[in-house]
């Protein structure tokens, strides 16, 4: 009887498991697809050049560090487009955009199937429909990524499978997650609040255990300290030129509510600069030139620093259709940026209420670590020259939220707490909506400076 | 014990009406909740910054509809049926009260709600012919309608809405409600209007009906007849014809036999606003086409020019199908793109081919007399669409309803469960689908190997 129960545990097992393996699977597959049937970037321009020429310099000759502008970018984005660049090689120039194009779909379907599932897994068993929710939400989103070779999925992707790397016991865990987090701070120096508030909380959790997760990212960026003292340049575990970036990040930060780079061909100038007027006349014609003069400029005028983040933070989640660059199609792009918005706000006050629904002392260190890091971008949105890429970390853990919720129902019918927390929600995406709206108002074609801002 | 059996059987029955509710109320959620996702999806692509050729006549005839103007000259209603300025109409409406800026995004939308329409209602009621549906039919068709209508949502174009209304006969042959004939034949009547091509579907379908149902049938001619009056009273009006078609339609049938005889497909090349006609073309047959007017202008003779060209007319027609579901990303129009327009096109023929395989299989496996008339009027009515592209000079677009019995076939095929069937004859057609997928594929890149850029003859054909 025994043995027939285990064959019966067994052949139960294999059932569960088998259906989600192959939902997986079938979603992966469509994801890919769906992502792909879309014109492949013709050139690849700014930034995305930087990182190409990084990876076309590693498989092709010449020198990495020139091509991939290694003084400003971590030393692995070369080696994120590596698949590609090979391919590249292989077939011939023009196989660059499509090779590009496939690589990302292959990113945005792992990230759909089982990187945003395995999110959901911190709160609640995954079934079927997260997967789903997942792959549908990460394609709808993300799909204009896709054919350019940046680093905001990668680095978005890592820091999240850092948090999923937490989920669990060991050492080894611990280490892993750390490694992931490093890297995500490589890719993207931005990720510095978050990965900071990580190290504190998996302090604090684990105690001496969570040196293993510091020593991970410790790790991570020693391939750049290596690199910085084969040159000589730098002690530091980043690229040595960072300092000049961070100068010219806070100073464009204490007065511009969003930057886009506008690739329609209209313009003379693809340097589009959203601007706070009201920040600028403030700031009395002189902009800060470092991070700590940058804090100074938003404690002394509190109210206008207020508003101008809550605007950025706005901002950056109203996305045109034509994310990561902006080509303007009007009524697309208010139709898009609305759902990248009701998606971000109401997944994360969906993750926030699974949270917080038994008492925060039954957070769990995966759950708190994700909280973390949503807000650790939150902060980082609102303190620099933000671009909407740099809220893909936000809209990821909204997808993820809004999986939770359809895999789980609101409880909005059965409720109060549901309604109450249904109308805080509808409130909020208003609130966020406007403000985003309400920044977007003093567009500046071309490099802007304190005086201009003031003016327009 | 059998007075207990009849009991339970009694109880089993009524059982049964509340799970068959329930699964109908599970249905409809699933149907709009599928709807508004591929709606939605749609959507979000950027509206056309113009409306080109006839995207622009069909506006224009909505337009001069509501805002005044001379509606016929505006519309080529002597080209284009007498209803098509109503096809716009409520994009048109929401443009001329929001502004003319929102007529992109009002056409757009308009579009994405049709193709969310067709996705989760009507290819799943198609399906239904076949077997129950389920949800993941709807979720099947509404994904299939999404990735590959999606192209057409920019454009005010009346393809879409023409084989929507095909689709529409079909199914209400299917229908049991009272007025159900009626209303497939005024479909299929406006359909006629808005597509003149669909005439041999159309006649096919009715053929079947009138065999089937005798008497009955004679509902769906009514319909039809009611559907094509407002045609034949502008005609009086216009005191043109008696036939109730467009007054230049035998000019622009007799145009489009002569492309019919060598052509392998039409296409509309458009590049950042700039636009040039592109023709693929069958260099042997063009070489045979006299250019001093001793041509094929008709259907009979073009039916002549193909037995005399025998078999080489065989290759050739053979390629017209597979290049109209050789489809570019950027169809209804061509527009360069590499390695995508492949994927695309590899995308499109597997659906059609496989789902026409699946209906085939589905339709005859019990022994073709077991097969509804409705499941009869499907098959002829997909053999008449076939048939329009074999003597026409196809355009991608024209291949649309294959492609929408195609996402229905996929649909009645993985309605299990993507699996691999079991009996050996199960696997026998899976191979010979795959088999017909490649064989098509490779027909219609070989179709059209011979691109011709600008106007054509026989001779511009035969020397490319």
């Amino acid at each position: 009887v025994s043995d027939l129960r285990t064959h019966d545990l067994a052949a139960d097992r294999t059932r569960r498991v088998s259906p989600l393996l192959a939902v997986r699977a079938v979603a992966g597959v469509l994801a890919v697809l769906a992502v792909c049937l879309q014109p492949p970037a013709l050139a690849f321009s700014y930034d995305a050049g930087h990182y190409w020429g990084g990876a076309t310099a590693l498989v092709g000759g010449g020198s990495v560090f020139e091509s991939g502008l290694l003084a400003v970018r971590g030393v692995l984005t070369s080696f994120l487009y590596l698949p590609a660049a090979g391919v590249t090689r292989l077939l011939g120039e023009a196989a660059a955009g499509p090779a590009v194009l496939v690589e990302n779909a292959l990113l945005m379907a792992a990230i759909g199937v089982l990187l945003l599932p395995a999110l959901v897994g911190v709160w609640r068993p995954v079934t079927p429909v997260v997967i789903w929710v997942c792959a549908a939400a990460a394609v709808l989103l993300l799909r204009g990524f896709a054919p350019f070779p940046l680093t905001d999925l990668w680095a978005a992707g890592l820091l999240l499978g850092a948090v999923v790397a937490l989920d669990g016991r060991g050492a080894v865990r611990l280490l892993a997650a750390g490694v992931l987090a490093g890297l995500a701070f490589h890719v993207r120096p931005a990720v510095l609040i978050p990965l900071a508030a990580l190290v504190v909380a998996v302090l604090a959790a684990r105690r001496w255990s969570g040196l293993w997760f510091v020593a991970g990212a410790a790790l991570a960026l020693l391939p750049q300290f290596a690199l910085n003292r084969w040159r000589g340049t730098s002690w530091l575990p980043w690229p040595e030129a960072t300092a000049a970036l961070t100068q010219v990040q806070a100073s464009y930060a204490s007065f511009v509510v969003r930057y886009d780079t506008d690739t329609s061909g209209q313009v003379s100038d693809p340097r589009l600069f959203f601007c706070s007027p009201r920040m600028a006349h403030a700031l009395d014609g002189t902009a800060p030139d470092s991070t700590g003069g940058l804090a100074l400029a938003f404690l002394s005028h509190p109210l206008e620093a207020l508003v101008l983040s809550a605007q950025k933070v706005g901002a950056a989640l109203h996305w045109p259709l034509s994310t990561p660059y902006f080509v303007p199609a009007p009524g697309s792009d208010g139709l898009f940026a609305l759902l990248v918005t009701v998606v971000a706000v109401v997944g994360a006050m969906g993750l926030v209420r699974a949270t917080f629904r038994h008492g925060w002392r039954a957070m769990s260190l995966p759950q708190a670590a994700a909280l973390i890091a949503w807000a650790g971008s939150v902060l980082t949105l609102a303190t620099s020259a933000t671009e909407t890429r740099f809220a893909l970390p936000l809209l990821l853990v909204g997808i993820a939220g809004c999986a939770l919720l359809s895999a789980e129902g609101s409880g909005v019918r059965s409720s109060t707490a549901g309604r109450v927390w249904l109308a805080a929600t509808t409130v909020t995406v208003a609130v966020v909506f406007g403000t985003g709206v309400w920044g977007l108002q003093h567009p500046v074609e071309g490099d802007v400076t304190v005086t201009r801002c003031a003016t327009s | 014990v059998r007075d207990e059996l009849m009991r339970t059987m009694t109880e089993e029955r009524t059982d049964t009406a509340p799970i068959d509710s329930i699964a109908r109320s599970l249905r409809r959620r699933v149907q709009l909740t599928a709807g508004i996702v591929v709606a939605v999806a749609v959507a979000l692509q950027p509206p056309a910054d113009v409306f080109l050729f006839d995207a622009a006549d069909y506006w224009g005839g909505s337009r001069a509809l509501l805002e005044g103007g001379d509606v016929a000259a505006v519309g080529l209603l002597e080209l284009r049926g007498a209803l098509t300025p109503l096809v716009y109409l409520p994009a048109a409406l929401v443009a001329s009260v929001v502004g003319q800026s929102a007529a992109a995004d009002a056409v757009l939308a308009q579009n994405a709600i049709l193709i969310g329409f067709i996705g989760a209602v009507l290819i799943p009621r198609l399906v239904a012919i076949w077997r129950p549906t389920t949800p993941r039919v709807v979720w099947v068709s509404a994904l299939g309608a999404g990735l590959t209508l999606a192209g057409f949502a920019p454009l005010p174009l009346t393809d879409l809405w023409g084989v929507a209304l095909l689709l529409a006969a079909v199914i209400a042959v299917d229908a049991r409600w009272r007025g159900a004939l009626l209303a497939g034949g005024l479909a299929a009547g406006v359909a006629i209007n808005l597509r003149p091509a669909y005439l041999v579907p159309v006649a096919a379908i009715c053929a079947v009906v009138l065999v089937g149902q005798r008497l009955r049938g004679l509902w769906l001619l009514v319909g039809i007849g009611l559907a094509l009056a407002p045609q034949a009273v502008m005609n009086r009006i216009w005191g043109v014809t008696v036939i109730p078609w467009p007054e230049r339609t035998v000019e622009l049938s007799s145009m489009q036999a002569l492309y019919a005889s060598f052509v392998v497909r039409y296409d509309t090349y458009v590049v950042d606003g700039a636009t040039s006609q592109l023709f693929f073309c069958d260099p042997a047959l063009a070489a045979d086409v006299h250019a001093d007017g001793d041509y094929v202008r008709s259907s009979g003779e073009l039916a002549g020019w193909m037995l005399s060209h025998l078999p080489h007319s065989l290759a050739f027609t053979g390629q017209k199908v597979a290049a109209a579901l050789h489809w570019p990303l950027s169809t209804p129009y061509y527009a360069p793109g590499a390695a995508v327009n492949g994927v695309f096109a590899g995308l499109v023929t597997a659906i059609a081919v496989l789902g026409a395989v699946g209906l085939a299989r589905a339709t005859i496996r019990r022994g073709l007399r077991k097969a509804t008339p409705a499941q009869v009027a499907a098959v002829v009515a997909w053999a008449g669409s076939l048939l329009t592209l074999l003597t026409s000079a196809p355009e991608t677009r024209f291949a649309l309803p294959l492609v929408i019995f195609g996402i229905a076939g996929c649909a009645v095929l993985f309605a299990d469960g993507p699996h691999l069937p079991r009996s050996t004859r199960g696997r026998v057609w899976v191979a010979g689908g795959l088999v017909a997928v490649v064989a098509v594929y490779g027909l219609g890149a070989w179709g059209m190997a011979h691109p011709v850029m600008g106007a054509v003859n026989g001779p511009i054909c035969a020397d490319s």
